[in-house]
């Protein structure tokens, strides 16, 4: 291919097998009105149009695969994430417990470590303001021993003749929990007897729960 | 062969090949260079997480006296933020790692409630040392973390305060803790002395605290900070004005809450026959400290009052 040297020596645009380029151009017929030449000379015009088609095709057809491998390696990386975030909560929710029956609103004793105070435990049910504050999504304590026989649910019409402490429990959107993580304690309260106050203290067992989606 | 000078011959196809090909190269590198940029921030967010989890262990105060040492990969900055807002207030963190001898936009900020840490708004470095101090005021209200890359010369202390900094150093971790042979970058913190010193902490006892230095002010440059325990003391030191009110007010409202609980529990143990007669000062506890404006005077005379009271079997903390 080359640039044939018209008269006016300008630079032309050349197309395979366009014929004549004084023609200027596939696109325009000639003037005739025989079909048949007329479809002749379209005929001719097809190959360089098949042409620029294929690389059209090729290079759509890159494009759409490598966007299907990137979207692959986001799938997998996104996947990832979401492996790693439960793995920090899992991480997290084994360092909450340790920290939570130690701190000042349930603690006993600041020289104690793993105390409960049940009487603050049972003050600290569903309070509201501490909903946020642990980032846990429920908090249960279990006396385990010695145990009344039955599962009785604390309330302060109850107290101390139960054995179960639904401090709070944040349940919104149904989500299951993914990881309980406990510890057990000491469960220490004021008892009054024959006229006598007493730390009373049994055994028991921290649960803290996580949701799925925690925030 | 081109014999024409004057023209350049290029057919529909190359034209079409060459603009398209030039933007599908664009989009490669401009989504490689948001894949790089995306997998910083996680970086960054992910290690923000892990540093929040190692702070865990700090709030049993049984890690109280000892220094923790985190060592990173890279040179870092550590944001630090506080927000006095909603009940118990928020601390963020946010992480930034050097990245081609610059610091990107950081990660994710990670908020929590339940910490209290005292830092400059921002700490640069690859090392950093943790401590940890319980700060009762009258019961214990949280243990307080403090955060620090940088190097602290302590000169002229009261032999308490000395002892203590010499606990830290002891268990290895506090290397940058200096009494003597202080480097020159070090920050010089003064006992009650002015010379050519960039912290200098002043007594305000009178004849009313158990310790010298259990009150009083603490100044840096231009920044004026009254403090109340030794805990707060070092607070002070460690941190920039701003953060240092946030997280006192941020203690504040800790107080206000736990008052609250202290007062119902009594109220509780009342109705038990054992009676604590703290009612009235853990009222007044709650609204001053709700009140708090930085100033400790009423506050710590309602404090000193409710630590008497507390006494005997029925007594709602040790």
């Amino acid at each position: 291919m080359g640039i044939k040297r018209g008269k006016n020596n300008r630079a032309q645009l050349k197309t395979k097998k366009m014929g004549n380029i004084k023609n200027q151009g596939f696109l325009r017929p000639r003037k005739s009105n025989d079909f048949l030449s007329f479809l002749a000379f379209n005929c001719q015009n097809i190959r360089g149009q098949l042409k620029i088609q294929q690389m059209i095709f090729m290079l759509l057809a890159i494009t759409l695969f490598f966007s299907l491998v990137g979207l692959f390696f986001l799938t997998y990386s996104l996947g990832d994430i979401k492996q790693g975030f439960i793995d920090i909560q899992k991480e997290n929710a084994q360092k909450i417990v340790s920290i939570l029956s130690n701190s000042a609103e349930f603690s006993c004793s600041s020289k104690r470590q793993n105390c409960i105070d049940m009487d603050k435990a049972l003050i600290m049910k569903d309070r509201e303001e501490y909903i946020k504050f642990w980032q846990v999504d429920s908090i249960e304590i279990r006396k385990l021993y010695p145990f009344e026989g039955k599962e009785i649910e604390c309330s302060i019409g109850n107290y101390p003749n139960c054995n179960i402490l639904k401090v709070f429990q944040k349940r919104d959107n149904g989500a299951d929990l993914i990881a309980q993580q406990d510890n057990y304690v000491s469960l220490c309260r004021k008892e009054v007897k024959n006229g006598e106050i007493y730390e009373k203290c049994d055994f028991g067992l921290l649960i803290v729960g996580f949701e799925e989606n925690e925030n | 062969m081109i014999k024409n000078k004057k023209g350049i011959q290029l057919s529909f196809a190359w034209i079409f090949a060459l603009i398209a090909g030039a933007v599908i190269l664009f989009l490669a590198i401009f989504i490689a260079a948001r894949f790089l940029d995306i997998g910083e921030y996680k970086t960054d967010t992910e290690t923000a997480k892990r540093i929040d989890i190692l702070l865990n262990p700090l709030q049993t105060s049984f890690e109280e006296g000892k220094v923790t040492k985190i060592n990173l990969p890279k040179e870092t900055e550590i944001y630090n933020d506080c927000s006095t807002s909603g009940n118990f207030g928020k601390q963020y963190i946010s992480l930034s790692q050097e990245s081609f001898n610059k610091f990107p936009r950081p990660g994710e900020k990670i908020g929590f409630e339940n910490k209290y840490i005292f830092s400059s708004n921002i700490e640069q470095g690859k090392i950093f040392y943790i401590f940890s101090k319980n700060f009762e005021y009258p019961f214990k209200v949280s243990s307080v973390i403090y955060l620090t890359g940088k190097n602290y010369c302590f000169k002229d202390m009261p032999s308490r305060i000395k002892n203590e900094i010499l606990g830290l150093k002891s268990g290895g971790s506090a290397e940058n803790f200096y009494l003597e042979n202080c480097p020159l970058d070090s920050i010089k913190v003064c006992f009650n002395i002015n010379e050519d010193c960039d912290v200098i902490i002043e007594d305000k006892c009178k004849n009313d605290c158990e310790n010298e230095f259990d009150k009083g002010i603490v100044r840096k440059d231009r920044d004026v900070m009254e403090y109340s325990t030794k805990t707060l003391m070092y607070g002070a030191i460690f941190s920039d004005e701003e953060i240092y009110e946030c997280q006192t007010k941020r203690l504040m409202k800790r107080i206000e809450n736990l008052a609250e609980v202290y007062y119902d529990e009594s109220q509780f143990l009342s109705s038990r026959d054992c009676n604590t007669g703290m009612e009235p000062e853990l009222l007044q506890l709650q609204s001053l400290s709700q009140s708090f404006d930085g100033n400790f005077i009423l506050l710590n005379e309602i404090v000193q009052e409710i630590n008497e009271k507390n006494i005997g079997v029925c007594k709602l903390w040790e």
